[in-house]
């Protein structure tokens, strides 16, 4: 058999046994599955990945002990940002896997990692080279220790079964529910085939050594193979007629070289601050420029184009000092000069920037009159309570004193006192 | 890498929005395309939203446009790829229109449905099937002409929109015909923008066409969209307004540009209760009732006469038991006008199901660029509170506050400079808390016109400052809707009603009708600096950022302290207050 698709970069030959064990198999053609099916796209260029990439950047989400993000932050922002939750602590653990965003030093926050720029820039070669370690790194994060497995996942070669998989599977999806038991089925077929169809994949025979696979398609090798798979976005689930089915993605097969990569899509990259306090700013933005946006901004829209708000109690919580503000400043300038609306906002004086002097009393004092006040104020049995320097028209009482005493005094010498509600 | 299309205005986002840039050489082409099938989101500077809904796509087919045409306008106008999906769920959107049919044959008012498992499937809606009188066939229901307007309502919330082709009841036959001069002895002829909405609205006389809503800014001559309309229909008509005043202007405006005679004309409001072929009455006279559990006696009106059209101007404000009764009269063409379609109760969408969808809605800016209104220069000017008042203000209760810094007595004297700097211009000073009005009219000998102010002294009023005997006129809310005073060229609001965007909107309007010469208007917003009076300022000001206007912020204490420190500073706004500070 062979198969043929458009942009295939390898023109294969399926070696007998596997061609038969495809056969055997319950599977769907995937043009059967989609009415309109998509282009395949440029592997992790998509808006929402690089939305999630900033967000975890912009300081809005603290990492946790296991260097994953903290829920409750998560689903602050998805909340804000009407973004799906679980696709972003998916994405997040992938990035997180993929070195491309690490925990900080002190573990609190995030920062860029090693491949940092690659995700950034759309190189596909780093990306190839990380995506694949993240993948194993996943499936290890899955299954954790097992002592029957010889090595840990890093060094499982996993993802050169899926090359092989993917390869046998072209085109093709197969039942969900069937998804681990064909895994698991597909490693026991004969060594020298699928080594041979590695070869012709232009795999290293170390790649598409059978050897040890099937130790890691047990029951929860299979999950967390499955598990790796979707958050690695290599491959996705579809219904059809009832049934559920699971497919490699094209992402799995650029990132594999099964498949040569699209063009890269034209680069969104708008921006402009509206006098509405609007901000749009395209996807495609360097971090620099989007990450302030999603941390001093309310983020409005995640799409191509990304609108985020500006809005004074967002600012007043997290421009909290003046050069925070001034940074925002800066780079909402690079789109041009600013409207009024904007210019007035960000000139307004942070709120944590002032200075402030404190001073402890046990109570303040109102009166009916000045004259009252002043009447306490003198008299001798009362003054020793009170602090000096009051705002006008309040007595404050001494830090030390109890206020029952001075209540009980003011009695005794015929006020009326009324105890105000805190 | 493919270079994308840069040049061209449209950014189709995966939710159905699409993003226009306004300084794009084919905005133009895109606006028109985009008017036919998206609904206008906000308008800001720069870049304009629109949103593709079922809504807009179901008006587009309504109109005639097909899915092919919308899908070829948005590839070719967009700057990036259209998402792919986006142009699936348009073609989804559009196969529904056209399935439920609401004709009317020897049977009655009948409901076709275009297959027999979507009609299982609506009358399996509880909401749906309360309102169907019977089953006729497989897919036809005969339906009760009351249910007509709630039956709509019904379907459409559960996403099948009814083609309504039941027609309209044609009404007493009424011979109005639009002058070519007017009364007064002017030339008169509808502007071309106008002559399109009534036509659009109009559609032939078919019945696609009679009911729906005009979007005009303040200052554009809804009025005259209106007699146009009642032009094209040549039927008795009922108007509804929000004041008396409006009610006496629709009087002079039919008068003066229509060859209606005067005794066609009656006025239903707490004063008279007259009606003639053409009625004026006020939303307030339609929802009166002796007390809150009564009925309301003059609802009645509706009825007593055969209309065959009824206008709502101000739609956005009409009153909950109006709405009621709307629902009932589908079979009468229904008009409604407004400068902003935004109802602070949010209940934009009855509008659509009862009055009818949006038929023309004409950005302000685009009026402006074309010498229609009056171009504007919003301002918003921002005075410290006195020292004294700092404390009472840091101490207040949040819901005092708002007051305090609004009434803040330093504005009295900025409302001075800024009168000083435009000695000539006429001139309103509008107000929010009545209290603060009195003073500033007794402190600057302006006459007062608030709620209590009599209706033959609001008219006197209105005449004088029109006629120019009167420069200046301090009035409160009663003025911010449906007054015309075209030669109202500054207007300074000294406290606005928290964050009301319809308000700023309207208030904004009374200054926007077309000026002889300059054609500019200004409009002051004075707001006390660093209180709650500054967010909610910057609230209602939202909507006309988004509506293409901009603020400039004059932050007066830090101009001033600048200028001291610098001699190139720019100078403060207004040269007078440079002599002040000499």
């Amino acid at each position: 058999m062979t198969l043929k698709v458009s942009n295939s970069k390898h023109k294969m030959t399926l070696p007998g046994s596997i061609r038969d064990f495809v056969e055997r198999q319950t599977r769907l053609p995937l043009e059967s599955l989609f009415e309109d099916s998509e282009p395949p796209s440029y592997p992790y260029c998509e808006y929402w990945r690089r939305a999630v990439a900033a967000m975890l950047l912009s300081g809005r989400i603290a990492a946790k002990d296991d260097g994953f993000p903290n829920m409750t932050d998560v689903n602050r922002i998805c909340k804000e940002a009407n973004f799906d939750q679980y696709l972003f602590e998916a994405t997040s653990r992938f990035l997180v896997a993929a070195k491309i965003i690490q925990p900080n030093k002190q573990g609190s926050r995030y920062e860029p990692a090693k491949f940092s720029d690659a995700f950034w820039n759309h190189q596909l070669q780093p990306l190839r080279e990380t995506a694949r370690q993240a993948f194993l790194e996943l499936v290890q994060q899955f299954t954790s220790f097992r002592v029957w497995r010889p090595t840990f996942a890093i060094s499982s070669m996993l993802d050169g079964f899926v090359a092989l998989f993917a390869a046998a599977f072209q085109d093709l999806a197969i039942r969900r529910d069937h998804a681990g038991k064909v895994f698991l089925e597909f490693s026991k077929l004969p060594t020298s085939d699928l080594i041979g169809l590695g070869k012709q994949l232009g795999l290293k025979k170390f790649q598409c050594d059978a050897e040890g696979w099937d130790s890691w398609l047990d029951e929860p090798g299979q999950q967390a193979l499955l598990s790796a798979l979707y958050y690695s976005s290599w491959a996705y689930t579809t219904d059809h007629q009832k049934l559920s089915w699971i497919y490699l993605s094209d992402t799995a097969r650029i990132i594999l070289g099964l498949v040569a990569p699209p063009e890269l899509p034209a680069p969104a990259v708008d921006f402009k601050v509206l006098p509405n306090l609007c901000v749009l700013a395209g996807a495609d933005l360097p971090p620099e420029k989007l990450v302030p946006l999603f941390r001093h901004c309310k983020i409005n829209r995640i799409d191509r184009v990304f609108e985020f708000q500006l809005d004074k109690r967002q600012l007043t919580e997290t421009t909290w000092q003046e050069p925070l503000v001034r940074k925002l400043r800066e780079v909402l300038e690079e789109s041009g000069p600013l409207p009024a609306t904007a210019d007035s906002l960000l000139r307004h004086r942070p709120l944590g920037g002032g200075e402030i002097r404190i001073r402890g009393c046990s109570a303040i004092v109102q009166s009916e009159s000045p004259e009252v006040l002043d009447a306490i104020r003198q008299h001798r049995r009362l003054k020793g309570y009170l602090e000096a320097g009051a705002p006008k028209d309040y007595l404050l009482i001494k830090q030390q004193s109890n206020p029952s005493n001075f209540i009980q005094r003011c009695e005794e010498l015929g006020f009326r006192v009324t105890i105000l509600q805190s | 890498m493919p270079t994308a299309r840069y040049e061209n205005p449209l950014i189709v986002q995966s939710d159905h929005t699409v993003l226009v840039e306004v300084d794009s050489p084919c905005y133009v082409e895109a606006r028109d395309a985009l008017a036919r099938f998206a609904e206008l989101v906000k308008s800001p500077e720069h870049v304009h939203t629109y949103r593709i809904t079922p809504l807009s796509i179901w008006n587009a087919r309504a109109a005639g446009v097909t899915v092919e045409w919308i899908r070829e306008r948005l590839r070719e106008l967009s700057k990036y790829d259209v998402p792919r999906h986006v142009e699936f769920e348009i073609a989804e959107f559009a196969a529904r229109f056209g399935k439920l049919k609401l004709t009317r044959d020897h049977r009655g008012l009948v409901l076709s449905i275009s297959d027999a498992a979507l009609a299982e499937e609506l009358i399996r809606h509880q909401t749906v099937t309360s309102l169907l009188a019977q089953r006729i066939g497989s897919r036809e229901f005969l339906v009760e002409p009351a249910e007509r307007g709630r039956l709509k309502q019904a379907l459409i919330k559960v996403g099948y929109p009814v083609e309504d082709l039941a027609g309209y009841r044609e009404g007493e036959q009424l011979e109005l015909i639009l002058r070519k001069e007017t009364r007064g002895g002017l030339s008169f002829h509808l502007r071309d923008y106008q002559r399109e909405a009534a036509e659009t609205f109009y559609a032939a006389g078919t019945a696609r066409g009679g009911s729906g809503v005009i979007v005009l800014p303040c200052g554009a001559g809804k009025t005259v969209v209106g007699l146009a309309c009642m032009a094209r229909l040549q039927t008795s008509t009922l108007v509804l307004t929000t004041s008396v005043t409006a009610t006496r202007q629709w009087i002079a405006e039919l008068m003066d540009k229509t060859t209606l005679p005067g005794e066609a004309i009656g006025e239903y409001n707490g004063h008279t209760k007259d009606i003639r072929p053409v009625t004026i009455a006020t939303y307030n006279i339609l929802t009166w009732r002796a007390d809150k559990t009564g009925r309301f006696a003059h609802l009645e009106l509706f009825d007593q006469r055969d209309w065959g059209l009824i206008i709502y101007d101000e739609v956005h404000l009409l009153p909950a038991p109006v709405f009621q009764v709307t629902a009932g009269l589908q079979a009468r063409r229904r008009l409604g006008l407004t400068a902003t379609l935004v109802r602070e109760d949010g209940r934009e969408d009855d509008v659509f199901a009862l009055i009818g969808p949006k038929k023309v809605d004409m950005p302000w800016k685009e009026l402006e660029r074309q010498g229609w209104i009056a171009s504007a220069q919003c301002h918003e000017v921002r005075v410290a509170m006195p020292e004294p008042l700092r404390m009472d203000y840091a101490v207040a209760l949040p819901r005092d506050r708002f007051r305090i810094a609004a009434e803040n007595p330093q504005k009295r004297e900025m409302v001075r400079q800024i009168l000083a700097y435009h000695p000539h211009a006429q001139t309103l000073i509008i107000g929010m808390y009545v209290e603060q009005l009195r003073e500033l009219a007794e402190e600057l000998e302006v006459p007062l016109l608030t709620g209590s102010t009599r209706q033959s002294r609001r008219d006197e009023l209105f005449t004088q400052f029109k006629a120019g005997a009167i420069r200046l006129l301090a009035v409160s809310k009663v003025a911010n809707f449906a007054v015309d005073l075209p030669d109202a060229s500054v207007a300074i609001q000294v406290s606005g009603t928290f964050g009301s965007r319809q308000e700023e909107a309207q208030r904004l309007g009374r200054i926007l009708r077309p000026k002889p010469g300059e054609n500019q208007a200004h409009f002051y917003t004075l707001v006390s600096q660093d209180t709650v009076e500054q967010d909610f300022a910057l609230k209602r000001q939202l909507f006309l950022c988004e509506q293409g206007y901009e603020y400039e912020i004059h932050d007066i204490e830090q101009l001033r302290q600048k200028q001291l420190a610098d001699e190139s500073c720019p100078k403060l706004p207004f040269p007078t207050w440079r002599g002040s500070n000499e």
